[in-house]
This record gives structure tokens, C-alpha cells and sequence, in this order.
């Protein structure tokens, strides 16, 4: 009480005023039930806080501060203040545990009150008189955070003061939480919190089985759990048990149908779902356990049968989706290596299918689609990562080298086909088949077989003017030069380079010939004949058999000679052989019935036998033989040609000759003559040589693999006694180990000992002293 | 300046044995033929044989006769020079020399080192003019004749196996000849431990393992 004296002076004048501020004679102390009658106020409080009862207390209209009977509204600030107050009376620790005594009657009383609603409401484990009970929770969550909250903000002071000063303390908020849980989890054994993850488990699970749950109530209790701190304890582990064993029948019995791309979709789906769930209510810490649960027990143990049973239907059918799905899932497990092997089984079987049968047709284009399916499918579906790329690659080379020679023969009559044709596609299409061709080539071990029989094609596509266009040709080999080296298509460039020499050789000669006296002019003209050469070198051509000796009539002979000498002076020490089995002639036929000259294109060993009726007889088998020196089984192949081809009504017949005898065959009785009878349409007519293509074919190519073969054992000769120089001396192993090293071709180990017992019987070098080594003979 | 001091042999004549290179040379001419008498080839030596009373077909001393002359220029025939040398080494006079010398012919009496000699020279001698190779049948006769009291294990099946094969192993080589040799010695009969991949014996020693081994397991099933 605080009294202020003025002074004032009743003059006029002037006079100074003084404040004089005097202590209380009495040390106002606070009443001495003080405390207890505030924290009564405050009990009542907290206590309506609780019941959600408007805040009233009892009144203090006694004198003395003690509390009366009525009961009248009290504010919240009066309340913080009195808390205040305690605090600075530094009655904070007896407050505190005061009102955490209180807290705990309270909680006590909630979770009493579930339990016993689990007692009588009789909440088993059905799912829905669990989710009666989660609503009860939720809703007495939402009550006990609201009070907790509002006893917070009238202990504010406490909290701040009090609580901050003692160090093991917790805040009134992290109390109320820690005895929440308390009780949550002890009440009657912990019944509730027992139930109420069960129910939440429930609850979930019913949602992935396709019923819709209250999001937002799981949210919620998941929320409760989460900051009472036993949201991983309490629920997260036995969720995901339970999700676990769930998705491990799941799997179980999904695969017993053994569907596998519904399976994929459904394992998608799942994934889809838990990130859904967690989006929605589980905490975000759940999520890669989840998954990892998904992934472990859905999927993971199947992968094995996923493969086996799924995977090459879906490659076969070219499924982007379906094996994107599998990619994906199968890389989250780590098991790319599994499905790399899967895919390699799958082409090494393909490419077995296509080049095993005994009896196919179009295997290369069957080849090419099947690559080309490939890479769609690696594009698409498996994101074009490397290892797969290698792993086809590999499996590729291993199945088509199982093969011995017949790939690179299919691949060679494929591009020889595709250079010869001219009808239905054009260049541009040719040259990426050719380009797609050469991915097939470049998984080729016996690569050089494949030179061998390309140089055979070539020859015959060269010399009877097969290709289509020089361009593609050119493009060919560039492509292969690209691939193999310079030295690979040495050969082949040869061949090109000898047929544009012989177009220059052609015109020198005529030159030459029309120049000189006596020269071809003379001839030309005498003999009604004109000659085009073609001068190829022996090495780049394919080899030939020796020809034959044949009697050419003297025009054709003096034309020989005659080039002979030429050549012979031009470029000494050239030797000069005609290979007549390959050259071709145009040939003036005239009969008195026609009304111009006709021409025949055909072989030159055609055009021999047909000379041979210039005078005008008939002749027989024999005197043909003995005239031109061609075979007999050759010879019977021409006449067949000349007098057993094709009569058409339109356009008139190719029967130049006649035979006597009726039936197909050439009988060595049989007397031919020209055919009198003789009309055609055109002026210019062909006459294919059908000697049996077949067998000639079979036996070119056998010459040419043959070629192939001793080129082969030269390299390992030469590859043996190089290494055996530079050793002087080697144990066997070693040799021919070095040996296969150096070699381009992938050599027979036999091989290679006939080799080396050969090159010791010609004693390039001997065994040594000591069993299975060898030294070098200089 | 040739005189004094130690006297030296040149043609075997006089020093230690008294040695008739004259009657050698007179055997010699007995077997030669107007064809070539400078050295005795087939004919000569059937007829030596003969006076010998062996038969070169099935005895191996004939052979070994000749390893002992040191035939070794050419096949099939043995010069002057290496006769009159052989038979100085041989001591050999006359007919009755030879007669003499032949029951010390038997192989029995020779040792590793020498046997192996030996039969290189069998295969070197049986050749026909430059071939380097011989034919199985031949060979065949003449691994019987060398081999059969050497007791060989391989010897019967590895015969067996050359009369059975066809074209591909129609001509033996002196390395299969010789590797033959120290293969049978090496391996038992069974072949168990032989090295079909590691080692180094000749690719017809690999096929006659393989074919020994071959009928041996179906037997086993």
C-alpha cells in the first residue's frame, strides 16, 4: 500500500514537489494455504479441461482466500497467471509433479474406458468390430491432444521455466505423450494397443484385397502411434510380417497358374499400391521396407520360374511391355545376371532352330527378322544396356559357329541372290539388307570360308553379267573391307581390277590388231568372228579345274594364237589359259526361212558343238566327241540344251538341233541335225546351259571349300614354323597354344598335330630329347 | 718323311688282326649285280640270305645283320665302303664269318640304347627308294618281326588296329614308327594313364588309344 505524500505549499511561489517512496512496513507475504488453494483452482481446471466441461472453479469469496461452495467461470489468463505465480514463488517442482499426477489419472481413466469397451463390446478379431473400436480411438486421440494442448497453454509458464531449468525433465506435452503411451501399452496386458494394431493391420490389408477403408482415421492412429514412438515397435513390424507372409502365398499361388505376364502386372500393381499406401497414411520411413517386402517375398523367390516359364514366350511374341515390367522388377532385385543368361539361352535356341533343321528355306531372312526383333525388344524393353547387347552377341556367335560351314554358305547365296536381283525392291532397300546381312557376318568364326565362296558367285556374277549394279557390289565389299581389313578383300578388289583391265586389254588389242598387217581387221572379217577378253589372274579367281582339251574350230584357234603372241610380248613371262567352260558366244544363226538374221547367246562350248553342223550334216554322239573333245556327260548336257528346250506357242521354239530318238533322254544312238523347222520370235535368243546345276553347284562349292581348307593348313604351317624360329625350342602345349593364338580361324587341335607331324616329316623341325617338346631345324 | 716311327693301317691290312679285306671285297662282288656293282640291293641280299639260310620275311637277324654293317646310306642296299668297313668291325671272313656271327644277332642281346637304334634303322632300311613313308601292311609285317620277342604289350593291338584302319593311315612316317616305340614302352596295356590332350605323341597314336579304349568301354556296358 503504497501512499504518496504531496506537499503543496497554499503561496504563491514557487515550490518543488517531492515524491518520497516508502518500503511496506510489512513484508507482504503470500497466505499460507496459498499454494494449495491455487492449485485446487488449477485442478478443477485441468480436470474440466479433461471432461470438456466449461472451465469453473470454486470461488474464493472467504476472506481468508479459501474456497467457498459456488462455483463461478474462471479465464484461462487468470489461470496462466496463477501458474506464473507458483513459479516465481518457486513452487514449480511441487506443481509439476502435481500435475503430472493429474495427467496420469486422466489418461488413466481414457484407456481404462477402451479397455473395458474391448471387454464388454466383445471386439474379437473380425474386422469389423475393430474398426468400431479404432473409431473409439480415434476419436478419444483427438479429445486427449485438444486437452493436453489447452493444459499446456495454461502450464505454459511452468514449461518454460521450471522445466527448462531441470535438465531431466520433459516437457508437459512430451509427459502427456510419454504417459499416454504408458498406459496405451500396459492397460489390461496392453489389450488396446494390441487391438488396435491388429485392427489397423486389418484395416490396410482389407484395403489391398480392393475395399475402401477411412484413410484419413488410419492416418490418423498411424499419427498416434507414430509420435507415442511405437509406430516402428508396436505396429511396423508385425505390418510388415504380416505383409510378408501375405504376399508370399500370394506369389505362391499366382504362379501355380503359372501366367506369367498377369503375374508381372499384379507384382507392378502391388508396388503401385504400397507407394499409395504410404502417400496416403503409412509413415514415409515404412516405405522401403515395404517395398523390400514386395520385392522379397512377391516376387524374388519366383524369378527363377518367371524365367524359365515366361521368358522366351514373351521374346517370341516380341511382349515390350510385359519384359519392360520384367526388366525393371528384376533389376530392383539385383538379378539382371539371371535374366542376361535367360536371354542368351533364348537366341543360342533360336538361332539353333533356324540353322538346324534339315530341310529349310530362307533361314538368312528368317535370321534377319529375328535380329531385327531382337533389337527392338532390347530398345524397348531392356533399355539398351550393354551387357544384354553382348550377351546376344555372344550367344550369336556361339550357336551360328556350331554350325560348321553352312552359315556363311547360307549367308553367301542370300547375298548373292540379293545382288542379282532386280525385280521388286530398290537400291537403297538392297543396301540395308545387306547392311543387316553384315551384323549376321560379323559373328562368323570362319570367316574366310565365306571369302571363298563369295569369290565363286562373284566370278560367275562378273563374267555372265549377273549384278544388278556395280555400285551395291562395290558397296559390299566396302562394307567388308570395313570389317575385315584391307587384306580380307584383297583378293575380291582383285577380281574388280582385272575387269576393268580387260576392257582396256580389249581395246589395246584391237588396236593393236587392226593396226598390224595381216592383223585382226583380216581376221574379223574372214572369219565372221570378233572376240572380247577378259584377262583374270589366277590368284584373286576362284581355281578351276583343268580344262579339258578341246578341239576349237581353226577361227577360234588362230584368234588364240594370235592373242597369245600378243600378250606374250607385251608382259613377258605371262603364261596365258583359255578357260572356255566359262566364256560365252553370240552366235549368227541364218536358216533360207528366215527373213533376218537370228543370234543365239550362249556358252562357248555350246556354240563348239553347234559349228560342228556348219556343213550341214547330221552328226552322231560319237563324232561330236571325237570333233570338239568335250565330255561325254558335258556334251550330252549341251545337246540336251540345244535340242530338248523349251517350245512355247507365242514365242517359237529354242530347238536349234534335232534329235532322232522320241523321248527325253540322249542316247548315244542319236543322230542330231540343225532344225530346219527352226522360228522365234525375237532376233536375240538366249539358250541357258542346263547342265545340271545342282551337281555342278555342289561341286564348285566343294572345290572352293576345299581351297578354303588348304589355305588353312598353309596358315597353321606358317604360323608354327614362325613361332618355332623365334623359340628355338617349345614344350606341345605351349605350341599350340601360341599357335590357335595367331590363328584367325578358330583350327581343330588335330589339325594342327597332322601339321606339325608333317612339318617334321619334311623336318622343318624334330621332337626333342625330352617327351612333348620340339626344337627348331634351321 | 713317311718313314720312321709308328706304322699305321690304312686299309685294315696288317697292325692288330690280320684282316682280308680282299676276300670281303670278292663277297661283296658275289652278290652284286650288273645293274649297279657298287653296292648290293634287294636281289643280292635275298641270295646272301640264302647262302645264310635265313629268310628275311620273318627273321629279324637278317636285319640286324645289316644294322651291324651300317647299311645306313640308302634304303634296301648297302655300299662297298660300308660293307668292307662292317665287316673289318666284324670281323667277318667269308661266308663262314657270317655263319659264325648269327646267333649273336638276336635282339635279345642288345641293350635300350642300342635296340632303339636298331629299330629306327629297321624303318630307314625298309623304305623304297625316297619315300619317307612305309605302308601299314609292310609295317605292320615289320613291327611282328622286330618286336615279338621284346615283349611288347601294345604290339598285337596296335597291329590289329592298323590292319583294321582304312585309307586315312595307309602310310606310316618314321615319326609314328618311332613314337610307337617309346609309347608301348611307357604305357600300359590299358592306356589308363595316357595323355590324350596334353600330350605330344602323333595324332595315329592318339586314334590307336582311342580304339583301344573304345571297344573296352562297351564291353564295360
Amino acid at each position: 500500500m503504497l501512499r504518496n505524500k504531496t506537499n503543496k505549499s497554499g503561496s504563491d511561489g514557487k515550490k518543488v514537489l517531492k515524491l518520497k517512496i516508502k518500503p511496506f512496513k510489512k513484508i507482504p507475504t503470500l497466505p499460507s494455504n496459498y499454494e494449495d488453494v491455487t492449485w485446487e483452482k488449477l485442478s478443477d481446471a485441468v480436470d474440466a479441461i479433461f471432461n470438456k466441461a466449461p472451465l469453473l472453479v470454486k470461488t474464493t469469496n472467504r476472506p481468508n482466500g479459501q474456497l467457498g461452495d459456488g462455483q463461478e467461470q474462471v479465464s484461462r489468463e487468470e489461470l496462466y497467471r496463477s501458474v506464473e505465480d507458483l513459479c516465481v514463488h518457486k513452487m514449480g517442482a511441487k506443481l509439476y509433479s502435481r500435475l503430472k499426477d493429474k495427467l496420469e489419472h486422466h489418461t488413466s481413466l481414457i484407456i481404462q474406458r477402451l479397455a473395458s469397451q474391448i471387454r464388454t463390446n466383445n471386439i474379437g478379431d473380425d474386422l469389423p468390430s475393430l474398426s468400431n473400436l479404432l473409431e473409439s480411438v480415434g476419436a478419444v486421440w483427438t479429445d486427449f491432444n485438444s486437452a493436453l494442448s489447452s493444459v499446456r497453454s495454461i502450464f505454459l509458464y511452468l514449461d518454460r521455466s521450471y522445466v527448462i531449468q531441470n535438465a531431466g525433465c520433459m516437457s508437459i506435452w512430451d509427459s502427456g505423450l510419454h504417459i499416454y503411451r504408458e498406459h496405451f501399452t500396459t492397460v489390461n496386458e496392453g489389450v488396446v494397443s494390441e487391438k488396435v494394431v491388429q485392427g489397423l493391420i486389418m484395416t490396410i490389408e482389407s484395403e489391398s484385397g480392393g475395399m475402401a477403408i477411412n484413410r484419413d482415421l488410419v492416418k490418423q492412429l498411424l499419427k498416434m502411434l507414430l509420435s507415442t514412438g511405437i509406430y516402428r515397435t508396436k505396429f511396423e513390424s508385425l505390418f510388415l510380417a504380416s505383409a510378408s507372409a501375405s504376399f508370399k502365398t500370394e506369389g505362391l499361388s499366382m504362379m501355380a497358374d503359372l501366367n506369367v505376364p498377369f503375374f508381372l502386372q499384379h507384382v507392378q500393381r502391388r508396388l503401385q499400391q504400397s507407394h499409395d499406401m504410404v502417400h496416403a497414411y503409412l509413415d514415409a520411413t515404412t516405405k522401403g521396407p515395404l517395398v523390400a517386402v514386395i520385392e522379397d517375398n512377391l516376387f524374388n523367390p519366383h524369378t527363377g520360374m518367371v524365367l524359365k516359364n515366361g521368358f522366351n514366350l514373351l521374346m517370341g511374341e516380341e511382349r515390350v511391355e510385359s519384359l519392360g515390367m520384367l526388366y525393371k522388377l528384376m533389376e530392383r532385385v539385383g538379378k539382371l545376371q539371371d535374366v542376361k543368361e535367360a536371354l542368351g539361352e533364348y537366341v543360342k535356341g533360336k538361332v539353333e532352330e533356324l540353322l538346324g533343321g534339315s530341310d529349310s528355306k530362307d533361314e538368312v531372312d528368317k535370321l534377319l527378322n529375328f535380329q531385327s526383333s531382337l533389337k527392338l525388344v532390347h530398345q524397348k524393353a531392356f533399355d539398351g544396356i550393354e551387357i544384354f547387347k553382348y550377351a546376344v552377341k555372344d550367344a550369336f556367335e556361339e550357336s551360328m559357329n556350331n554350325h560348321g560351314n553352312k552359315p556363311p554358305m547360307l549367308l553367301c547365296k542370300f547375298v548373292d541372290a540379293k545382288l542379282k536381283q532386280s525385280k521388286g525392291i530398290t537400291e537403297a532397300q538392297v543396301e540395308k539388307v545387306l547392311n543387316e546381312t553384315m551384323s549376321l557376318f560379323r559373328h562368323l568364326s570362319n570367316k574366310d570360308v565365306f571369302e571363298g565362296l563369295y569369290r565363286k558367285d562373284l566370278s560367275k556374277r562378273l563374267l555372265f553379267r549377273k549384278s544388278t549394279s556395280m555400285d551395291l557390289e562395290k558397296f559390299f565389299i566396302s562394307e567388308l573391307k570395313n570389317d575385315c581389313g584391307a587384306g580380307y578383300t584383297s583378293k575380291i578388289e582383285g577380281m574388280f581390277k582385272d575387269m576393268n583391265m580387260s576392257e582396256e586389254i580389249t581395246s589395246q588389242y584391237e588396236t593393236y590388231a587392226k593396226d598390224t598387217k595381216g592383223g585382226a581387221a583380216d581376221f574379223s572379217a574372214a572369219s565372221n568372228t570378233k572376240m572380247e577378253l577378259w584377262v583374270l589372274t589366277a590368284g584373286y579367281w576362284p581355281s578351276d579345274e583343268q580344262p579339258h582339251k578341246l578341239s576349237l574350230p581353226p577361227s577360234l584357234v588362230a584368234h588364240q594364237e594370235r592373242f597369245e603372241a600378243y600378250y606374250a610380248n607385251k608382259y613377258q613371262g605371262r603364261r596365258v589359259e583359255w578357260k572356255h567352260n566359262l566364256s560365252t558366244c553370240q552366235v549368227e544363226f541364218n536358216l533360207p526361212s528366215f527373213k533376218s538374221k537370228k543370234t543365239l547367246e550362249i556358252s562357248e562350248l555350246q556354240a563348239l558343238v553347234l559349228l560342228c553342223f556348219n556343213d550341214g550334216h547330221p552328226k552322231k554322239m560319237n563324232e561330236l566327241l571325237e570333233t570338239t573333245g568335250i565330255q561325254r556327260e558335258e556334251l550330252a548336257a549341251i545337246l540336251q540344251s540345244l535340242a530338248m528346250g523349251k517350245v512355247s506357242k507365242d514365242k517359237g521354239t529354242t530347238r536349234v538341233l534335232t534329235k532322232s530318238s522320241k523321248g527325253k533322254e540322249i542316247l548315244d544312238s542319236d543322230e542330231f541335225a540343225v532344225n530346219a523347222s527352226f522360228t522365234h520370235k525375237l532376233a536375240r535368243i538366249k539358250i541357258p546351259n542346263i547342265s545340271s546345276k545342282k551337281a555342278e553347284d555342289e561341286k564348285e562349292e566343294a572345290k572352293a571349300l576345299e581351297s578354303v581348307n588348304r589355305d588353312r593348313m598353309h596358315q597353321i604351317d606358317a604360323a608354327c614354323i614362325r613361332i618355332m624360329k623365334s623359340r628355338k625350342t617349345m614344350k606341345h602345349q605351349d605350341l599350340m597354344g601360341e599357335i590357335m593364338s595367331q590363328l584367325k580361324f578358330k583350327a581343330n587341335a588335330q589339325d594342327i598335330k597332322r601339321r606339325i607331324e608333317s612339318l617334321i616329316e619334311r623336318e622343318y623341325m624334330e621332337r626333342g630329347e625330352e617327351r612333348g617338346s620340339y626344337n627348331y631345324l634351321a | 718323311m713317311w718313314g720312321s716311327g709308328k706304322k699305321k693301317s690304312k686299309s685294315g691290312g696288317g697292325g692288330k688282326s690280320s684282316f682280308d679285306s680282299a676276300s670281303c671285297t670278292a663277297l661283296f662282288n658275289k652278290y652284286t649285280t650288273e645293274d649297279d656293282p657298287f653296292a648290293i640291293s634287294m636281289e643280292g641280299i635275298g641270295d646272301l640270305c640264302d647262302d645264310l639260310d635265313l629268310d628275311p620275311t620273318v627273321d629279324v637277324r637278317v636285319l640286324v645283320l645289316f644294322f651291324k654293317l651300317g647299311a645306313t646310306a640308302k634304303p634296301g642296299e648297302i655300299s662297298q665302303g660300308e660293307w668292307n668297313r662292317g665287316c673289318e668291325a666284324l670281323s667277318l671272313e667269308g661266308i663262314e664269318g657270317f655263319k659264325k656271327l648269327i646267333p649273336s644277332l638276336d635282339t635279345g642281346f642288345m641293350d635300350h640304347d642300342e635296340f632303339r637304334k636298331f629299330y629306327k634303322f629297321v624303318f630307314q632300311f625298309s623304305r623304297e627308294g625316297t619315300n619317307k613313308t612305309i605302308e601299314k601292311d609292310m609295317v605292320v609285317a615289320l613291327l611282328q618281326m622286330v618286336l615279338c620277342d621284346r615283349n611288347n604289350a601294345h604290339l598285337n593291338s596296335f597291329c590289329e588296329f592298323l590292319n583294321k584302319s582304312g585309307e586315312e593311315n595307309e602310310r606310316i612316317s618314321l615319326d609314328a614308327w618311332q613314337s610307337f616305340l617309346a609309347f608301348s614302352l611307357e604305357t600300359s596295356e590299358g592306356c589308363e594313364e595316357y595323355d590324350m590332350d596334353g600330350g605330344a605323341w602323333p595324332v595315329l597314336i592318339d586314334e590307336y588309344v582311342s580304339w583301344k579304349r573304345g571297344p573296352a568301354d562297351t564291353k564295360k556296358k
